[in-house]
């Protein structure tokens, strides 16, 4: 669907900006009530979900034409769906969807963020996000003793993700990850130098011509090589696999899973245990990928009726992206010997983004790092000792900004707790 | 149409080049809104959008407006038509920098806010203290600010704790001229207690019972009374979105309910439980605005609609009832008074009051006032009337809502709610209510938004005139014409409204759209 087939919804904005906040059921303070970065720090209107809508219809209208505070105002956006969540529990409508519609009109009509050209490009050319070459996808794997998927049938795949194939800091997580799996006995290749991007930033930068191809392509090599079950440790991955890859209308034949879904069924099956303490008092961030990323959903196909004279109905299911991925990592943390969790205030379907999503690390760097500081001070907040989360992107985005303040506040991605304790 | 060059270029010094913009995707952004029943569009386009960060920077902006003749007007959480400037090219002042809790009172029971605090936010802070706020009747998601200084203020809980326009205390406000002024005790250097005194009060000047809209200036700091909360300092939700409940009933505190066979006992019923003094939530509301309340999607609201368990014509008259207490004893006397009254007046009570589990799945709406905007969810809200009185004529003006309101929905322009969606909300704990006949129209469709303007005007043209009863202060009630006929019936209001405008805002670049304007100000 292109914005335009959302002009109705766009003229049945409320102007209510609960798309601003977190779920008003859920607040518990002043300092962290808000659900939205972008009006956190940009404060015009125009820099939230409504304020975008509105300048869409705008331009649908011919009311206006692009310009580069326009292109700020849109792209200035992590495209966390914090705003779908809230304004679905008053409404009807689809924020994110509109969200994602109007960036793939901008995209359309030559007006992405330079820098975002620059990144596809480089998706383009070697069918990763990190503009690195793809002979090195497979090197964080060198040394490591574990199955090429083509070499024969293998129930579990581990896609490990661009930004663990290619950051030196996280890549030991990805390697971690395999030992682990490997100990408890699971049967898993990877795909290595053939692994590509899952084409799920793409998809939020509003490239969704070139996640289609990745979608096409990774699900095709999925189904063909007979896997049970795909797993990531990332969370961006993830949600793309979970939430986007069923619009692209092919069959799936294989469970998606995050990694701390798979370790916390071997944790319960015995296969994992956890030998050593760590005696540390930790909060969590829930990714948002985990969160509100975590389910299949198809966007409408247009039909509305009316009953009543005026009720608006739609044909299609309303779902609101509140069943993500709380219970495992939390149940992880809390099997670790010595380890104590705290939660923020803002967590789950609520949880705050980290600021690196929707293009933003890309091309508003100084953003990304705003929103991770603010997200680092909910965690301080709590009185834990460090914030753990399970997402490349986040704790990459989390690191840097406690580096630009020579913080010594600790982040942790939730395998790394995971190794120590074992 | 823009603001002059030399106009902007000072405006940008008082709050640097990121706080300001007139780039048309930003305007446009703060052009649209909705009419309350009357459609949604883009109004006038503001020539540009100013964020100040202090009242310094906002007594800075008004007077380069008034230097310049630039009309110009605050703007809050901005929720419909009446929040954004009117005039087209004038200044939209979003106070959204704006949105500190700088003190809150505990002795003397009061919070000190910025305009940009809203109820969610105020009232999470509060609770940890043991004291809540008046929400009012648009939600958590608003302008406390707003509310208690330049418009209306009713509130589900204004029974016990009081309306906005009654909340207020100490105010800091910056005259449509630029000069700061501090009102009340805050004017003495007596603190924030008081929004009166010493010597005659102003606070009727400043924004009367509807609020002068941001025709006056604008308002950067305010006090307002806090209330006495004997619930939990947090409390625990359980539940996903959208489906979010109390983890377990609040002791003491009550949610329930209480129908009466006529209307006559309906009435009698809401004086004595003013009388006795035992609730802080007394209301009605409309059957088909609770099914949207209880339901998570408008697929889901019809469904339940369709069943008929709650259709109007068959469920006599309902009240619905807020009760809190610091002690279980206390909330024992409080029932068994109500269940006394209840009995008096030939009624019944429902809702549970003794059963936990009821509870908890009743309580959380009357504390959290989250849900609201869930009446825009299928197709825009509208109210009409929006008039305060005795119970006994806002009873009579709810009846004449339906029969007015009968019309438009069997044309088809209204959504069908049974024709009776009235909301009353008693207010100031004795014998008084709020009233406003809500109805739902599809923006999209212009039939019907034409069709929620023609049953706003009409009510607004015919109902206090024809039947003598109050007058309507929401819709189209600043329309010159309502104002110019209205003004003559009481005490010439109108004339002392531009009286004030003028001697205020000499230049009349405070938005005075909303307010009072140049075409209603004649004597009569």
């Amino acid at each position: 669907m292109a914005i335009e087939d959302y002009k109705n919804d766009l003229i049945r904005d409320a102007r209510c900006s609960h798309c601003k906040w977190i779920p008003f059921a859920q607040m518990k303070s002043w300092r962290f009530a808000s659900g939205c970065p972008s009006i956190d720090k940009y404060n015009f209107h125009t820099w939230s979900a409504s304020g975008r809508q509105i300048a869409a219809l705008a331009l649908i209208d011919g009311r206006i034409g692009y310009s580069d505070t326009f292109v700020d105002a849109i792209f200035q956006c992590q495209m966390c769906g914090s705003c779908d969540i809230a304004c679905k529990i008053v409404n009807d409508r689809e924020p994110l969807e509109m969200l994602r519609e109007i960036r793939a009109k901008f995209v359309k009509d030559g007006y992405a963020p330079l820098m975002h050209t620059a990144t596809i490009e480089g998706l383009k050319r070697d069918d990763n996000m990190l503009g690195k070459p793809s002979a090195d996808r497979a090197k964080w794997a060198e040394g490591l003793d574990v199955k090429d998927a083509s070499a024969g049938k293998s129930d579990v795949i581990y896609h490990a993700g661009c930004i663990f194939s290619y950051n030196p800091e996280l890549q030991r997580i990805a390697r971690n990850t395999i030992s682990l799996l490997k100990k408890a006995g699971v049967d898993v290749a990877i795909m290595g130098k053939r692994e590509i991007c899952c084409g799920g930033r793409a998809y939020s930068m509003g490239y969704q011509g070139e996640f289609l191809k990745y979608a096409e392509s990774n699900i095709d090599a999925w189904n063909n090589l007979g896997a049970k079950i795909v797993v990531t440790s990332c969370a961006d991955g993830f949600g793309t696999f979970r939430e986007l890859y069923p619009r692209v209308g092919k069959k799936m034949n294989f469970e998606i899973l995050h990694i701390t879904e798979l370790l916390d069924r071997l944790i319960k099956d015995g296969k994992l245990k956890f030998t050593k303490k760590i005696p540390m008092q930790v909060t969590y961030h829930d990714p948002c990928n985990l969160a509100r990323g975590a389910q299949v959903f198809i966007p409408n196909p247009g039909k509305e009726h009316k009953v009543l004279n005026q009720l608006v109905i739609r044909d299609w299911q309303k779902v609101i992206r509140s069943n993500g991925v709380y219970a495992p990592p939390r149940n992880i943390i809390r099997s670790i010997p010595g380890m104590r969790l705290v939660e923020m205030e803002r967590i789950e379907e609520y949880t705050y983004c980290c600021g690196a999503g929707g293009g933003v690390k890309e091309t508003y760097p100084d953003f990304a790092l705003w929103t991770a500081h603010e997200r680092l001070e909910e965690a301080k907040a709590t009185g834990a000792e460090a914030l753990v989360t399970a997402c490349g992107w986040c704790e990459s985005n989390f690191t840097d900004a406690i580096a630009e303040r020579g913080d010594s506040f600790k982040v942790y991605d939730i395998m790394e707790l995971i190794q120590q304790a074992m | 149409m823009t603001i002059p060059r030399d106009a902007y270029k000072s405006l940008e010094d008082v709050v640097g080049e990121i706080n300001i913009s007139e780039d048309l995707a930003v305007r446009d952004s703060y052009a649209f809104n909705h009419d309350f029943g009357a459609g949604s569009d883009f109004y006038a386009r503001p020539g540009a959008v100013i964020l100040p960060g202090s009242a310094e920077e906002v007594q800075s902006i008004v007077k380069v407006c008034n230097r310049y003749g630039v009309v110009y007007k605050a703007h809050c959480t901005g929720w419909a038509k009446f929040s954004n400037v009117l005039v087209e090219g004038g200044l939209l002042v979003d106070l959204r920098r704006m949105n500190r809790i700088l003190e809150i009172d505990e002795k003397n029971q009061f919070a000190v806010i910025e305009p940009y605090v809203t109820g969610g936010q105020l009232q999470a802070e509060l609770m940890k203290l043991g004291y809540n706020c008046n929400i009012i009747g648009a939600g958590a998601c608003v302008s406390i600010l707003a509310g208690c200084t330049s418009g209306w203020g009713w509130g589900f809980s204004s029974f016990g704790y009081g309306i906005a326009s009654r909340n207020l205390l100490g105010v800091e406000w910056v005259r449509p001229t630029g000069e700061l002024v501090r009102l009340g005790s805050l004017g003495q250097g007596a603190g924030w207690f008081s929004s009166d005194g010493p010597g005659p009060s102003v606070r009727a000047i400043l924004r009367g019972m509807g609020g002068a809209l941001g025709a006056l200036g604008i308002f950067t700091k305010c006090a307002t009374k806090i209330y006495h909360w004997p619930g939990p300092r947090t409390i625990d939700v359980a539940g996903r979105a959208p489906n979010y409940v109390l983890a377990k009933a609040i002791p003491n505190l009550v949610a329930c309910a209480a129908s009466f066979p006529s209307y006559e006992n309906y009435v009698n019923a809401l004086y004595k439980i003013g009388d006795a003094e035992i609730a802080f939530s007394l209301s009605r509301y409309g059957l088909f605005d609770g099914v949207l309340q209880a339901t998570e999607s408008s697929q889901a609201a019809y469904d339940l609609w369709k069943t008929g368990k709650f259709d109007p014509a068959k469920r006599g008259h309902f009240l619905v009832i807020g009760m809190q207490a610091d002690t279980t004893a206390e909330m024992d006397w409080k029932l068994k008074v109500l269940e006394d009254i209840v009995a008096e007046e030939k009624g019944q009570v429902g809702g549970g009051p003794r059963d936990p589990e009821s509870q908890r799945r009743r309580q959380f709406g009357y504390i959290k006032i989250d849900r609201p905007a869930v009446c825009f969810r299928p197709a825009q809200l509208g109210s009409s009337m929006g008039s305060q009185g005795a119970h006994d004529m806002v009873m009579k003006q709810y009846e004449l809502g339906v029969k007015y309101k009968k019309e438009y929905v069997d044309s088809g322009k209204l959504l069908d709610d049974g024709y009776d969606n009235a909301y009353m909300m008693g207010i100031e704990g004795g014998a008084f209510s709020h009233i406003e006949e809500l109805f739902h129209i599809d923006p999209v469709d212009p039939e019907s938004a034409k069709g929620g303007y023609e049953f706003i005007k009409k009510i607004t043209d015919e109902v206090p005139e024809k039947y003598h009863l109050s007058l309507p202060t929401l819709g189209i009630f600043f329309d010159p014409q309502v104002c110019l006929r209205y003004g003559s019936l009481m005490f010439n209001y109108h004339v002392w409204q531009t009286r004030v405008k003028k001697a205020l805002d000499p230049k009349n670049v405070s938005d005075p759209t909303c307010y009072i304007t140049e075409n209603t100000g004649k004597e009569k």
